[in-house]
């Protein structure tokens, strides 16, 4: 059953995101079978999905419910014309989108699981953002454009980010963008291993929000 | 001579059923070389063969390619997979029933290639979420795509087969869906039974949880998709426009099925201009159609030489009862099918048809030949275009099962599901021929 669910979760967490993903299922688990099965749930699949781990231990530890808060990210919009989001997040991404005016364009660098069907992600927004393929994101720069990514966890040395943003954020690209903001979106630090994630210098984004 | 050009086709038919990946130039070689042998050997000029290609069922697929391409965009099929998910809260049984009969009404208006891509990626999702079985896998697409087929037949839009026939002139639409949908409705209900008595889900490990998670993540999956009804309003106007053009236009009129679904799919693409322009460049299926027109040269030639009258007389002296020969033919042509794949097979075949249809009452030959076609369609996984393209998506799926291995489908595994299909199959097309025969 083990692999089953692993499989169910793979598949939630490469088009909806792993915190998305992680606190959905951790709902649905909740509600069906309550902390005992949050508490299975984390044993079960929290070694080989640490945001998971992190979300479950939270839950049990008496954050239950999600914090976003797109006012974070106030400041970094004003007078921006091109947000390329690096990487998805569902939950941040829906929350986000009604805050940004309409005349910012907002693109999606497609690029992730190859078991995500980016066809079906977008649809989700009707529009509202664009597919950007990665070898093309370039072509969103611009002194008022802004390359967005999602932070996991961090030490007092190191980001946890999504391995896209690795090959996004070169040093050359840091001067083709007005910033590079990193929205940190994990209000528990992770226990274990990151593992789907890569360990990033801070001085890789230029703003970083939502430090908990 | 007639054996020579026969020759050639049947070599380039094994080569492309060998070299799939290589089928377009070598049917396009294959085509070549009858029509400079023909040219050579005084049969026929190219002008003549030329003038022997069906061009009206070419126009109806191209048309009712582009429509259903339309359709497609509105995402109604996405959705409509979504709610029968839900209907069937999840449960393995009553998705893969209702899975089967929504595949067999979707091929009845779309192509089945078009119909597996738009009910798969929502199946697949949830046999991701939900976890099934390698047994379950294998009967649950299997069905699927004997579905596909059987819905392809049921109407004179749904498959090649079905469409040569109208195009040809040989069956009108009414009549043809009079009669091959009733038998197709048949041969479904009979393999869906077949199938559930080999109890397909009893060792997939469905609990409430898993159920719980998969409608809530495929709810999440889907939470802001929408019914394009913009587009989808034009397209369900052209589709009612077409088919009372194809039932209810006097045949005095000279309106053919061809310039009906030109019509047709001229009115779902000007619905968005733009989007309609990009569809016409970038959504005509050129290797399928050239793939046709290289088959329908070659037959063409074969056509010039008498080859196909002859067999056709040839089937008419076999010392059997008139029945028995036409059984036979159902037989040859199912078989054939599924070696060849339908649209040789189908080219060819109705050729001796036509013939035979002077003998017999021509709807007992023309939908038995369809489903017989159909049958054959059916055999083997690499015997219609829908069942590698099944095979593609399953593994770009990765499923595993309860062990963690990864679950197959590939020829081997379909084949008990495919010879259970073709014998349902042809079954009811002899059984029908048989009965037309007789009334």
């Amino acid at each position: 059953m083990g692999a089953l669910l692993e499989q169910a979760f793979r598949l939630a967490a490469s088009e909806l995101g792993m915190a998305s993903a992680a606190w959905l299922f951790v709902r649905q688990t909740a509600a069906a079978e309550g902390a005992a099965g949050v508490a299975a749930l984390r044993d079960a699949m929290g070694r080989n999905w640490p945001v998971l781990d992190a979300v479950c231990a939270g839950w049990l530890a008496g954050r239950q419910t999600q914090s976003i808060d797109p006012d974070q990210l106030r400041e970094d919009l004003i007078g921006a014309q091109r947000l390329l989001l690096v990487g998805y997040e569902a939950d941040w991404v829906d929350a986000l989108l009604p805050h940004l005016a309409s005349e910012l364009r907002v693109g999606l660098i497609t690029a992730g699981d190859p078991l995500a069907d980016w066809e079906r992600v977008l649809a989700n927004h009707r529009g509202r953002i664009e597919p950007v393929a990665p070898a093309a994101f370039q072509s969103w720069a611009g002194p008022r454009s802004l390359l967005l990514s999602f932070v996991y966890g961090h030490t007092p040395q190191q980001l946890f980010v999504l391995p896209a943003w690795l090959r996004t954020a070169g040093s050359d690209v840091r001067l083709q963008f007005r910033e590079l903001l990193g929205w940190h979106i994990m209000d528990t630090s992770l226990a274990l291993y990151p593992r789907w994630l890569v360990a990033a210098e801070p001085d890789t984004f230029t703003v970083l929000r939502g430090l908990p | 001579m007639s054996g020579l050009f026969a020759l050639l086709l049947m070599l380039t038919l094994v080569a492309q059923a060998m070299l799939p990946g290589h089928r377009l130039l070598i049917v396009l070689s294959g085509a070549a070389l009858s029509c400079t042998g023909a040219a050579l050997a005084g049969l026929a000029s190219l002008d003549r063969v030329f003038a022997g290609v069906p061009w009206n069922v070419l126009v109806i697929l191209v048309a009712l390619g582009l429509f259903t391409r339309r359709l497609a965009d509105t995402r109604l099929f996405g959705l409509a997979s979504l709610a029968l998910v839900r209907l069937a809260r999840a449960r393995p049984i009553a998705l893969l029933v209702l899975a089967a009969l929504s595949t067999y009404a979707i091929s009845m208006v779309l192509n089945n290639l078009t119909a597996l891509l738009v009910i798969l990626p929502v199946l697949l999702a949830v046999f991701a979420l939900a976890g099934v079985s390698q047994r379950f896998l294998v009967w649950a697409l299997g069905l699927i795509l004997v579905a596909c087929n059987l819905g392809g037949a049921a109407t004179p839009i749904g498959d090649f087969p079905a469409v040569l026939l109208l195009g040809r002139g040989a069956m009108g639409f009414a009549d043809y869906l009079q009669q091959a949908l009733p038998a197709t409705l048949v041969a479904m209900g009979l393999m869906l039974a077949l199938v559930l008595l080999q109890r397909p889900a009893r060792e997939v490990p469905a609990t409430a949880l898993s159920r719980r998670l998969t409608l809530a993540t495929l709810g999440r999956l889907y939470r802001g998709v929408r019914l394009d009804w913009g587009l989808l309003a034009p397209c369900l106007m052209a589709l009612l426009a077409m088919m009372a053009g194809w039932l209810l236009l006097p045949a005095h009129w000279g309106i053919e099925p061809a310039l009906v679904a030109w019509l047709g799919g001229g009115l779902a693409l000007a619905a968005r201009p733009s989007d309609g322009e990009r569809s016409l460049k970038q959504g005509i299926d050129s290797e399928a159609l050239m793939f046709l027109l290289a088959l329908f040269v070659m037959v063409g030639v074969v056509r010039e030489t008498g080859l196909f009258a002859r067999l056709a007389g040839w089937l008419l002296d076999v010392p059997l009862p008139p029945q028995a020969q036409l059984v036979l033919f159902l037989v040859m042509a199912a078989l054939l099918t599924g070696l060849f794949s339908a649209g040789p097979s189908m080219a060819a075949l109705l050729e001796v048809a036509e013939v035979l249809a002077r003998q017999f009452p021509p709807d007992a030959v023309y939908i038995g030949l369809a489903l017989a076609v159909c049958a054959g369609s059916s055999l083997f996984l690499t015997a219609a275009t829908a069942g590698p393209l099944m095979q593609g998506l399953v593994e770009r799926a990765g499923l595993r099962g309860v062990d963690g291995k990864r679950l197959q489908f590939g020829f081997r595994e379909y084949l008990g599901v495919g010879l259970l299909g073709f014998a349902v199959t042809l079954t009811v097309a002899i059984t029908r021929s048989l009965i037309a025969v007789s009334g």
